[in-house]
């Protein structure tokens, strides 16, 4: 299965260099691209977009601004040549942060990344109540994990892997995300010793 | 001594607004973004010349952004320097031999930005330029017990004799000036010329 990807940038040039890059890569299908976000407001809602590539420095609304505004579902990996604007970007819960001009091997690496976690939708949601397990949404399947079972979890940038004795599973949301909302306060020993 | 340390004082405070001057001037996200146009108007076949636009770039990100800190990690100093030596190594032919030998560095050190470079810089200003004869410049370093040991070594011709003393000169005494400065007793820097080659060492301590 392809990722469906859109560029966001007001250069041309940007946009042809990105263009060249997906096109490098087997598994990325570029759906359109847009010199603005809010011109690519159409193309996020109607394609059910995987990926974005986003520019920040753009006329009538940056990057950022977009990111703060939206709600989005797709993954996002900033393409810009601020080198300033990474903290607040990570913050943003963005995949990744290349600066231009972009080495394609920097790029695949964005995308590979975006490919692993691709596949995953985020969280049902869990039942507690003095319950030994819990269900995680994971490959679009859904999870049942013992307590008991859990080994450990481990942060990544913006997904959470969790270890049981028999496989190893990856969850598309933050450790911050997981801590707060998912994860039982007895099982926070758990994380702790990863971070 | 109260006096000198208060000059010593100003002309660091003198050095730090001229670079961020110069950085207000150049407005690296314009100078990005024009790197990335001249990238993307090479011809994606022409893998060398986008190569060498983007390590150029990643000189300049370092130089514009990495070093405005008084210290940073020797790994990505190091780093800068490797880049540095390729990107030299481009504008050199075959006649040239270039060793770089990293040997091994601590983890976690920190060093006052682009000092090592001056020397690296004057091995290829000044390295030889014989066709009969062999051209080489030999660069090594290593840290041992949080102490820096860098060693450069170039051919020389020698006529050059002259010229290199008087206008490697600049960049030696500003080198020397920030040792002196930054480093106060606590590095070695000694130079040894002989007929056929150049030689510079730099004893360094990082604690």
């Amino acid at each position: 299965m392809k990722l469906k990807c859109i560029i966001i940038d007001d250069e041309p040039v940007a946009r042809k260099v990105l263009q060249e890059f997906i096109e490098e890569i087997d598994y990325l299908d570029l759906i359109g691209q847009a010199e603005n976000p809010l011109k690519a407001m159409s193309l996020i809602n109607d394609n059910d977009i995987d990926i974005i590539f986003l520019d920040i420095n753009m006329p009538k609304i940056n990057g950022i601004e977009f990111l703060k505004t939206s709600k989005l579902n797709a993954s996002i990996i900033m393409t810009t040549a601020y080198a300033d604007y990474a903290v607040e970007a990570f913050g943003l819960e963005v995949l990744d942060y290349l600066v231009k001009p972009i080495a394609f091997d920097r790029f695949l690496k964005a995308c590979t990344r975006a490919k692993e976690i691709g596949k995953l939708i985020e969280f049902g949601p869990i039942t507690q109540n003095k319950a030994d397990h819990f269900f995680i949404k994971c490959n679009n399947q859904i999870e049942k994990i013992f307590y008991n079972d859990l080994v450990y979890a481990e942060a990544m940038l913006n997904y959470v892997m969790l270890y049981t004795n028999s496989k190893k599973m990856m969850v598309y949301v933050t450790i911050k995300v997981w801590k707060n909302n998912y994860l039982p306060t007895f099982l926070l020993k758990y994380i702790n010793y990863l971070l | 001594m109260q006096t000198q340390q208060q000059l010593e004082l100003l002309e660091k405070e003198r050095v730090k607004n001229e670079l961020d001057y110069l950085k207000a001037q150049i407005n690296p996200h314009a100078l990005f973004n024009s790197l990335n146009t001249i990238y993307g108007h090479i011809d994606k076949s022409n893998q060398v010349a986008r190569n060498i636009l983007l390590q150029f770039s990643e000189l300049l990100r370092y130089q514009l952004y990495d070093c405005g800190a008084e210290k940073v990690s020797l790994e990505k100093e190091i780093g800068y320097i490797e880049n540095y030596v390729a990107f030299q190594r481009l504008r050199k032919d075959e006649r040239l031999i270039v060793a770089f030998q990293i040997e091994d560095i601590e983890m976690g050190l920190q060093i006052a930005p682009l000092l090592l470079v001056v020397l690296i810089e004057n091995a290829f200003k000044f390295v030889s330029n014989f066709s009969e004869k062999e051209n080489k410049i030999i660069i090594k370093t290593f840290t041992k017990k949080k102490v820096l040991h860098g060693s450069f070594i170039n051919t020389k011709e020698v006529l050059q004799n002259v010229i290199n003393t008087n206008s490697s000169g600049i960049g030696l005494a500003n080198l020397k000036r920030r040792l002196e400065l930054l480093y106060t007793n606590k590095y070695e820097l000694t130079t040894n010329i002989e007929n056929d080659f150049y030689e510079t060492n730099l004893i360094l301590d990082l604690t």
